[in-house]
């Protein structure tokens, strides 16, 4: 065994090595330049063998033998190396490759057609060349003419060879270029290599075997890194589409989804910059194409809000993140549309923001139900506050800031209790949390609440708890009762007043009236006693005088006693009980105590008292106040009246059914009928400065005692007043 | 100066009527009740002096209606009003129209037997007054109308002479009228007649010039 043996199984071995896997592709993928390498890899196998063959040829006959079979492989690696570039770099001139391919073939039909060979006319010897240590032969003889057919043919395969690399060089892309370079570049080199070397070995330029099979086998090692690599490249693109499908499966999905919900999708390539747009987008930002720069889609957005939408999309694409934003569209013919969206980033293998794929949707709707929300809740003449389930303030309005003087700022997640004195904090949380938590309506109730200032208000504080996502809020709207309170309290002193004041007034007319009452028997006591007196000092002392005196005197205090008595019992109003009386009685008694007043008018009172008329139950001093109301009133009617004319007359009366009237007739300007229907109500009056007590204090005395009022214009002028009293059973009084 | 003088008392109450009677038999007046204005005005007036208790409050008339009706007859009762419910502008009215005082209720007994004196004493001087002036002018009825004149003219303080001048007569003329005058009104000197004069409230002639 020497070097040459190994070196040509070891290229023979690495050609089949190499063009094993290729044979396994082209038999399942059928593809033609695995194919033709395959060929040229078996070529360069046969012309080794054939090589070695030469080497230890003994005789001229063996050697003439292999060299003539030499030129079949050839021929077929000629076919293979043409094959292959026209496949492979899709542009070789075909009827060069076929030329080559036809000027071979003759070689070949020649070199059989003319033995020995086509390089020797004649082959007269072998020499014995001493090659990397083994005694090798070469062929000494005659070169035909033939053989420059052989250099032309490879010279134009050359020529073919270049001709494509650069025509693919020129047409290509970046990997064309390389492989035109590369595989072009060795091919016709080592053919260059491969016919120069056998011109000098056949001219014995060189002492050298042929060894053709080496720069062929350059090629192939050429060849089969194109091939490999573009397998490697075809497995990375394959693997590529692989995922490139799914994904765009995936955003397909998306997309339909997304149609589905009346969601659109867009998507900004990074790269160009470009977004593409799907129709519900286009139809939201009335956009036409389905393409459009990002510039242009920003167009669209508000003004307003085109700054932080363009902020929050780079700040996706830096950090690869996402996003989620509001913002308004306007649209070309000027309406404005709310549009909710997110988006995220999508990354390339580096991780590097390849694509921001976003989806949006028309929130108009909900925008303007938010905004009417916000409008009304605005526009509520009372305070709203919105508080959450750990009693902190979420919402308020208007209202709110300028009933406790704080901005909206200040109180947004504060505490209820900053609203509340400290002193009810505690109370009142305890309220609302209640009311949160219950979920218990809570009517109208009154609290105190304080304003920034420190100062306090009552206010009317209604509750109501709202079912939201984030748990039960309580709604409180807010009244400021101040000024109610106030009017309630102004007119409930001026009711104290005015109740102080008939009082007053109904005091000063008892005490002036009781006055007038003591003042009689008073008189009457001091006058007799004074004269007992004077007949004592006299001497003049006759027991019968001085006892007629004394008689007097005590029946005098007597009655000074009952008209304090009965004023008492006016004072004890509601206390006393009521006794039997005669209504006959009492209004004699009131002539009495109004006598003065009748005076002061110029008046004169008529009695017509009825004759058994049946007693009442009554209390006198109720009824006596009915009756001096009553009479004042008259009197009062008729200031303006001419003095014949002012009269009054009291009536007693009794229908025979168990009822008691008395009528009160003045013969004043009688009662408008437009006062008639409140004229007895409390604090209405037709006087200059009359409280509107007095009948509302008949009417309620009456009504006490199961009677009624009421009050008719006479005929001939003036009003009668009838006040109806039931009998207490019929006896006379 | 025949009758004597006499207490009418005026009240509605007949205690304090009682009382009141009482009272004034005990300091010696004589009395008599009426329980009405006009049961007193249906009485013939009093000859003699004569004082009214009135209370001013009574149904019907009242008091200040009675002091009223009584100055429209001309008749000339002194009035002390008594009043358990009195006011100023009706004691106003009571004093103005020549009541002698206004009483409230309850009176103090002195009191009232004070003011009943001196309504008394006012009527007899009143009543002496009026007695004085009707002699006077019986007497000054005497003179005849030229006499009448001289007086009136004298009695003004004028001279003879000027009396003269102002009547177009002689002096001597005047002088004697003069004398007739003081005949007939029996009086001696001017200064008496002067007095006469005023008593009889005779109305001053005033002079020409």
């Amino acid at each position: 065994m020497n070097w040459v043996i190994a070196i040509w199984s070891a290229l023979i071995g690495a050609c089949a090595a190499m063009a094993f896997p290729h044979l396994l592709l082209s038999a399942r993928q059928r593809r033609g330049a695995h194919l033709f390498f395959v060929l040229a890899a078996t070529a360069v196998i046969g012309i080794a063998i054939a090589e070695l063959f030469m080497m230890r040829a003994v005789s001229v006959e063996q050697f003439a033998h292999a060299q003539q079979w030499t030129h079949l492989p050839i021929f077929l690696l000629v076919v293979a190396i043409v094959g292959f570039v026209q496949l492979y770099f899709r542009s070789g001139r075909l009827w060069l490759g076929l030329t080559v391919i036809g000027l071979r073939f003759s070689t070949l039909v020649i070199n059989f057609a003319f033995p020995p060979s086509l390089s020797f006319s004649e082959i007269t010897g072998l020499r014995h060349v001493n090659f990397l240590g083994a005694n090798v032969s070469a062929p000494v003889g005659v070169l035909s003419a033939w053989t420059h057919l052989s250099e032309l043919s490879s010279l134009v395969l050359l020529v073919y060879v270049v001709d494509a690399s650069i025509r693919a060089w020129r047409g290509g892309t970046v990997g064309n270029r390389q492989r035109a370079i590369v595989v072009g570049g060795s091919i016709a080199v080592f053919i260059l290599v491969a016919a120069g070397s056998t011109a000098l070995i056949h001219r014995q330029i060189i002492q050298a075997p042929y060894m053709v099979s080496f720069p062929f086998a350059a090629i192939l090692v050429a060849m089969a890194f194109e091939l490999g690599s573009d397998l490697f490249r075809a497995g990375q693109i394959a693997q590529r589409k692989l995922s490139e499908a799914s994904l765009r499966d995936i955003e397909e999905r998306i997309a339909l989804a997304a149609e589905v919900a009346q969601v659109g999708v867009w998507e900004l390539d990074v790269a160009t910059n470009r977004v593409w747009l799907s129709d519900k987008v286009r139809e939201m930002f009335a956009i036409e194409s389905e393409v459009v720069t990002y510039e242009e889609f920003q167009g669209r957005v508000h003004p307003e809000d085109r700054a932080a939408r363009h902020t929050m999309i780079q700040a996706a694409i830096q950090t690869n993140g996402s996003y989620e934003i509001e913002y308004r569209v306007v649209l070309p013919d000027g309406t404005q549309c709310w549009i909710g969206g997110r988006a995220h980033c999508i990354c390339d293998a580096n991780g590097k923001a390849r694509r921001l794929l976003a989806v949006s949707m028309d929130v108009t709707k909900r925008k303007q139900a938010e905004e009417l929300f916000r409008l009304a809740t605005e526009a509520s003449p009372s305070g709203a506050v919105l508080i959450d389930n750990r009693g902190q303030i979420v919402l308020v309005n208007a209202r709110t800031e300028k009933l406790f003087g704080y901005r909206r700022d200040e109180l947004i997640g504060r505490p209820i209790e900053v609203l509340l004195p400290d002193r009810v904090k505690a109370l009142h949380r305890g309220h609302f949390i209640a009311c949160s938590e219950t979920g218990e309506m809570g009517a109208g109730r009154e609290f105190i609440v304080r304003r920034q200032d420190g100062s306090e208000f009552p206010a009317e504080i209604g509750l109501s708890p709202i079912e939201t996502p984030q748990g039960i809020l309580v709604f409180a709207s807010v009244v400021d009762i101040s000024a109610r309170k106030a009017s309630e309290e102004e007119a409930r002193s001026r009711r104290e007043q005015i109740e102080l004041l008939s009082r007053v007034s109904l005091l000063g007319e008892m005490t002036a009236s009781l006055a007038h009452e003591l003042n009689q028997p008073l008189s009457a006591i001091v006058t007799n006693a004074n004269a007992g007196m004077r007949f004592i000092d006299q001497g003049q002392v006759d027991p019968e005088q001085l006892r007629e005196i004394m008689v007097d005197v005590v029946a005098d205090g007597d009655r000074a006693h009952d008209i304090i008595q009965s004023v008492r019992s006016l004072i004890k109003k509601g206390t006393t009980v009521r006794t039997r009386l005669s209504l006959n009685d009492v209004v004699r008694n009131v002539m009495h105590m109004v006598q003065p007043d009748a005076a002061a008018h110029s008046c004169q009172v008529e009695l017509l008292l009825a004759d058994k008329l049946p007693a009442i139950d009554a209390n006198p001093m109720q009824i006596q106040q009915v009756l001096i109301n009553l009479l004042t009133n008259a009197f009062d009617s008729m200031d303006d009246a001419p003095s014949d004319r002012r009269k009054v007359q009291v009536a007693t009366e009794h229908d025979g059914n168990g009822t008691v009237s008395v009528r009160v007739r003045d013969h004043g300007p009688g009662i408008p009928d437009s006062a008639r229907e409140r004229l007895f109500e409390q604090f209405f009056t037709t006087k200059d400065d009359g409280l509107g007590m007095g009948l509302a204090i008949v009417r309620s005395n009456v009504e006490a005692h199961g009677g009624t009022v009421r009050v008719e214009n006479v005929e001939g002028g003036g009003a009668g007043f009838y006040f109806h009293l039931p009998a207490s059973n019929g006896k006379p009084s | 100066m025949s009758a004597k003088a006499m207490v009418f008392v005026i009240d509605d109450d007949p205690s304090v009527q009682k009382g009141l009677k009482r009272l004034l038999h005990s300091a010696d007046y004589e009395s008599e009740s009426f329980q009405s204005a006009a049961e007193f005005l249906a009485r013939a007036p009093h000859p003699g002096p004569s004082c009214l208790l009135v209370d001013v409050q009574m149904p019907g008339l009242n008091g200040l209606a009675l002091q009223e009706a009584l100055i429209q007859r001309r008749r000339e009762e002194q009035l002390v009003f008594i009043t358990g419910h009195g006011n100023i502008p009706m004691c106003a009215q009571a004093m103005k129209a020549g009541a002698v005082d206004f009483l409230p209720k309850p009176f103090k007994p002195n009191e009232l037997l004070k003011c009943v004196e001196r309504a008394l004493a006012r009527s007899v001087k009143q009543r002496q007054h009026a007695t004085e002036k009707t002699t006077t002018r019986a007497m000054l009825d005497l003179l005849t109308p030229r006499e009448f004149e001289v007086m009136q003219l004298v009695s003004t303080g004028l001279l003879n002479k000027q009396a003269a001048d102002e009547l177009g007569i002689a002096e001597k003329t005047v002088k004697v009228h003069r004398g007739r005058v003081m005949e007939k009104l029996r009086v001696n000197s001017i200064a008496q007649l002067v007095r006469l004069v005023e008593k009889a409230e005779v109305p001053p002639m005033v002079p020409r010039s």
